[in-house]
């Protein structure tokens, strides 16, 4: 069965599915599954072009995003700022294709991410993105380590033996081990981001997509949760996070402004600080 | 475990007060089909496997006198497979009142080795021997007697006998000759051996003969014919046959009440069969709608479609599985609880208690298959919900939402407070859902309202009953009286108010081959009596100068279909064949009640020769309104007034003893009623209770976000409790429009079955008040507590509720 699920993949998406399942041996996480990221892929890992989105709504068409073109290159750490309303969200939601896109294409690793049916998306998103949210949004049911494991069991990466044993180094990276067994709402809020960051970690995927994931927490949780990021970046991952923080745009490699709609033009890694606050 | 499948339990066990909701749902419709299903099968079933096993006679035929050689002679024709003498006669007996009262009794030969009409011994031992006497438990209370003790019996002499009551039986053939009426009326029966008749001053030989048949126990026609050559083989025996009754082997005496109670049942079970399937359907799409922000979730994380509709199917069987273990063996039980109750009104017997394989499996199909159709399209578009829809919560998504002309009308009201509009658009916001508990809430309430509509209909038809037993007391002589004497008599006691002479004359039905059939019992009363108020189903009542006019009881309709308003009847009237033109139909209490007729007492007192006398006396008391107990007292100090002064008396009735025996049956439906009605509105109120909570759930969210923005606890609980009780309101009008069609369609179906007759409609006011009543405690009841756990939880809590 497992392997019925892997070998069709592999014919389908030969690119992105890792040649081969990671051997557990090591505790160290970047030991583990740093055979994913591919170094010696020259260029971009993710491409949008001219990216178009419109919402219907009573009131007419809403072009959300008006033609949006950019490349991400592997271990970047990308920052999108802007207004609320802008389009940030919209845009995360093209390259993540939980949203359908109106016109234009995003290339993810090679793979054309609209061009995937619902279920070849989902499987997809569980194997190469790991998604992080403003409200956490974790299982309330289901304990920390429960949470971590639930991509795992989705994926059929690891067996449920290691898949436990990954989620637990994972939950011990975030410093939370301890308190493995017990449910979300039963610890703060930026513990239950950084179970998050375990759980967008648990298939170790490449790119790493969070939504103004410090947007909820006071600012020194918050620089704990950016230092988690800046060590994924040094583990090779790559990073596209919305933000209205400022010292979070700083840890940034890049900066991109969306206004309206439309990547503001011009040198966006010297967008100014004050912009940045002036959005916040 | 996988975690997958530790959401499944933690969804379960997590959320306990939703789990029980959604159990207690499934489980309580579950529990009334069961109940409904096990006992129509019960029922049918039972009474007629209990009856069968008696081996009920096909033929009663009565003779004056015959012996065992006539038996012998009988016994070697073709079809006939066993037959029996028996003599039956009526004496008096004392009751634990003191009273002298009616025994049936039956002397039986060779009694320990009776074959047909078999009884069964309860307590005590059978067969009796010499002197000795067993009762049957259906009347047994009026007996003070007990087990060992003496009974005192008046003989026709007036001498009186003690004999012993040694046992104590079930006998399920009471009423089957079904001549004067049925076994409510029938008065206590007792058995003997033929050696005691000499004792009791009887002749001994017999006076009834039970046939059974080889070949045709259940074919009317066929034992018609086995009739006609058992009558023939009589007469050239030189035999004189009074009556024959004919009743195939599986039609107990009392079959119309459980044919009654069946089509009522049947009609219920497919409506609550309705009910349930919509209240499941009804919390899964809520449970489902609740889900929807985790399903979102998951598929970021890689779920795909068939995880998560597996997942949801999965505990959704769980569910079903939970309540079912539940519903199973709880609605057995109540199901037997009320077979018992039944058994012992209807007098039959129960085959003991078993699983009900028809029920299980209608039951398993709800639980495991409803519940998942249900569910399905619930799940099926939660799993297809793009996720980005189910990540922004599913619902606040501008563009699957366009206001229609409704909305826009809603949204138009205005002059009502802020809250009150909140309500009332949050109660349309959702009209999917609303409809949906409204139809359930719906067809709850019409149910619950068409039984109290038609238990309404049953006692209103039971106080006309009452009519036919104005008389505070019942006289029966034992020879006829002349009425003006008696009445002269009479009226020197204080407090008499009216005295009414009533002719009797026993008759049989002539059958095409002229031979006499079902005995008839007609009465003579005046066309003015002011002590008896007919209902009449066609035609009309006797008038003054009828001749030989009848009024023929429903029985006539279902045994003679053909009988028509203006048709001639052939009668035999006290031994002579003489006709009679039908003039109209009565109602009494239901086909069981027999075969009954009314003629003028003018002409009827003529046609037997005893003018101007009467063999019953109705009399009533200037005391308007006594009750039983008042009635009896009248009665026994009439009856001892009559004694000194030298008129022989049989029997004393009190009319309100009549009335209950004879409705007795009817009751008994009545109860059973209620029984269903409160079966309804159990489910409709933890339906109700179910839909209410898991909408106020849905919106916790909601709720928290308008604590945040300023809204205080009690505005955001009368929010709540608005919308619950406008939800009640407008099911209650609904349900109390349904509610009459489904009471035409469940009295029409008791009238057909006791009566013979459409019905009709008949509304009382108490259901639609009791429902009413009901759905608003239970609105307002099941909205505020999940609003207060809303209002009680914190903000932060709030906006990160699932
Ligand atoms: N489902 C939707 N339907 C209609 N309009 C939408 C929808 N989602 C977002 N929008 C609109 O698109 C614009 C961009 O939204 P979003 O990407 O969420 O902004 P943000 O930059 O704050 O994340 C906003 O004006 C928003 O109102
Ligand atoms: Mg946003």
């Amino acid at each position: 069965m497992k392997y019925a699920v892997l070998k069709n993949l592999e014919i389908i998406k030969p690119k992105w599915f890792p040649s081969t399942i990671s051997d557990n041996s090591s505790n160290e996480i970047h030991a583990v599954e740093s055979n994913k990221i591919d170094s010696t892929v020259v260029g971009s890992i993710i491409t949008l072009q001219d990216v178009k989105k419109n919402y219907q709504t009573p009131a007419g068409d809403f072009q959300a995003l008006k033609g949006i073109t950019v490349s991400i290159d592997p271990n970047e750490f990308l920052c999108i700022v802007g207004k609320s309303g802008a389009g940030k969200t919209t845009l995360l939601n093209m390259i993540t294709g939980v949203d359908s896109i109106s016109s234009g294409k995003v290339n993810v690793n090679g793979i054309s991410v609209h061009d995937m049916s619902e279920d070849e998306q989902a499987l997809w998103r569980g194997l190469n993105l790991g998604i992080i949210y403003q409200s956490f949004e974790l299982m309330p049911m289901l304990t920390l380590l429960e949470n971590v494991m639930l991509p795992m069991d989705f994926c059929h990466l690891y067996t449920p033996g290691k898949s436990r044993e990954r989620a637990r180094e994972l939950l011990r990276m975030v410093e939370l081990e301890e308190h493995m067994n017990k449910l979300p709402n039963a610890i703060s809020g930026g513990q239950q981001q950084r179970v998050a960051i375990a759980r967008a970690l648990a298939n170790d995927p490449p790119v790493i997509v969070a939504d103004e994931p410090t947007g909820r927490l006071d600012s020194t949780t918050a620089e704990t949760i950016l230092d988690i990021f800046e060590h994924m970046v040094k583990e090779g991952k790559t990073i596209i996070m919305v933000t209205h923080d400022a010292s979070a745009a700083q840890r940034a490699s890049r900066v991109l402004e969306i206004v309206d709609g439309e990547l503001k033009t011009g040198d966006s890694t010297n967008i100014s600080m004050k912009s940045i606050v002036a959005t916040a | 475990m996988r975690p997958r499948w530790q959401k499944v339990f933690a969804d379960l066990w997590g959320n306990k007060t939703r789990s029980l909701l959604v159990i207690a749902s499934i489980a309580v419709g579950l529990y009334a089909v069961g109940i409904i299903s096990s006992i129509n099968e019960i029922i049918n079933k039972d009474m007629e496997i209990g009856y069968t096993a008696v081996n009920p006679a096909n033929l009663h035929i009565f003779i004056p006198g015959f012996t065992d050689s006539l038996i012998d002679k009988i016994r070697d024709l073709p079809d006939v497979a066993e037959v029996e003498g028996r003599r039956s006669m009526t004496l008096r007996y004392k009751n634990k009142n003191g009273e002298w009262d009616r025994l049936a009794i039956q002397a039986i030969p060779e009694i320990d080795e009776t074959v047909i009409n078999k009884v069964k011994l309860l307590q005590g031992s059978w067969p009796p021997d010499y002197r000795e006497i067993s009762i049957d438990i259906s009347k047994r209370n009026d007996v003070a007697a007990n087990l060992g003790e003496m009974i005192e019996i008046q003989l026709p002499s007036g001498k009186t006998r003690e004999v012993k009551l040694t046992g104590i039986v079930h006998d399920q053939t009471i009423g089957a000759t079904g001549g004067g009426g049925g076994y409510f009326i029938a008065p206590v029966n007792g058995y003997i051996t033929v050696h005691t008749l000499d004792w009791l001053e009887q002749p001994a030989i017999y006076n009834e003969m039970l046939i059974t048949s080889k070949t045709g126990k259940n074919d009317e026609e066929h034992l018609k014919d086995l009739s006609k050559d058992v009558n023939k083989e009589i007469e050239d025996y030189g035999g004189v046959v009074t009556s024959t009754v004919i009743r195939t082997t599986k039609s107990h005496p009392n079959s119309i009440y459980i044919d009654a109670l069946s089509g009522v049942l049947f009609i219920l079970g497919m409506l609550v069969v309705f009910l349930s399937g919509f209240l499941i359907t009804n919390t899964l799409s809520a449970l489902m709608n609740q889900q929807i922000r985790q399903i979102g979730v998951m598929k970021t994380i890689g779920a795909r479609r068939m995880s998560i509709i597996t997942i949801y199917m999965v505990l959704i069987a769980l569910y079903g599985a939970i309540a079912l273990a539940l519903a199973i063996p709880t609605a057995n039980w109540s199901a037997y609880a009320l077979v018992n109750f039944l058994s012992g009104t209807l007098n039959f017997d129960v085959q003991g208690y078993r699983l009900i394989a028809r029920t299980v499996f209608l039951q398993a199909g709800i639980a495991l298959i409803v519940p998942q159709v249900a569910a399905f399209f619930p799940i099926y578009s939660g799993a297809k919900i793009k996720t980005v829809q189910a990540i922004s919560g599913g619902s606040n998504i501008a563009s699957d939402h366009k206001d229609d002309a409704f909305d826009r009308w809603i949204n138009r009201i205005r002059g009502i407070s802020h809250p009150m509009l909140i309500s009332l658009r949050n109660t349309f916001r959702h009209k999917g859902r609303l409809a949906l508990t409204l139809f359930t809430l719906t067809l709850g309430g019409a149910i619950f309202i068409a039984t109290f509509n038609v238990q309404g209909a049953l006692t209103l038809y039971i106080k006309r009953v009452s009519k036919y037993f104005i008389a505070d007391v019942s006289m029966t002589m034992d020879q006829f009286y002349r009425i003006d004497q008696v009445q002269k008599d009479l009226k020197t006691l204080p407090g008499i108010d009216i005295i009414e002479g009533w002719t009797y004359a026993q008759c049989e039905v002539m059958e095409a081959n002229d031979k006499p059939g079902e005995p008839v019992e007609m009465l003579g009363v005046d066309p003015q009596s002011r002590l008896i108020t007919p209902i009449l189903i066609k035609g009309r009542w006797i008038i003054p100068g009828d001749e030989n006019a009848i009024v023929l009881s429903e029985r006539f309709l279902s045994a003679k279909p053909d009988l028509k308003v203006g048709d001639t009847l052939d009668l035999r009237v006290n031994g002579v064949k003489s006709k009679w033109t039908v003039v109209g139909f009565f109602q009494l209490a239901g086909k069981s009640t027999g075969f009954r007729a009314y003629s003028n007492y003018e002409y009827l007192s003529h046609f037997i020769g005893s003018p101007d006398k009467a063999i019953s006396f109705q009399i009533s008391s200037k005391t308007p309104n006594l009750n039983i107990e008042q009635q009896r007292q009248f009665g026994s100090t009439i009856e001892k007034y009559m004694r000194t002064r030298g008129y022989k008396v049989a029997s004393v009735n009190a009319g309100l003893f009549a009335l209950n025996s004879s409705t007795e049956g009817l009751n008994i439906l009545t109860t059973f009623l209620v029984f269903m009605a409160f079966l309804t509105a159990l489910v409709g109120a933890i339906g109700l209770m179910g839909t209410m909570s898991m909408n106020v759930m849905d919106r916790t969210r909601e709720i928290g976000i308008m604590r945040a923005i300023g809204a205080s606890d009690r505005t955001v609980m009368s929010l709540v409790i608005v919308e619950g009780l406008l939800i009640g309101i407008i099911s209650w009008i609904l349900g109390s429009l349904l509610s009459f069609p489904i009471s035409n369609a469940l009295s029409d179906i008791l009238s057909r079955a006791l009566f013979d007759a459409p019905s009709v409609l008949s509304i009382t006011p108490t259901g639609f008040i009791v429902w009413l009543v009901l759905v608003i405690i239970l609105s307002v009841s099941a909205s505020v507590i999940p609003a207060r756990n809303a209002a009680h939880l914190t903000i932060r809590e709030v906006l990160a509720y699932e």
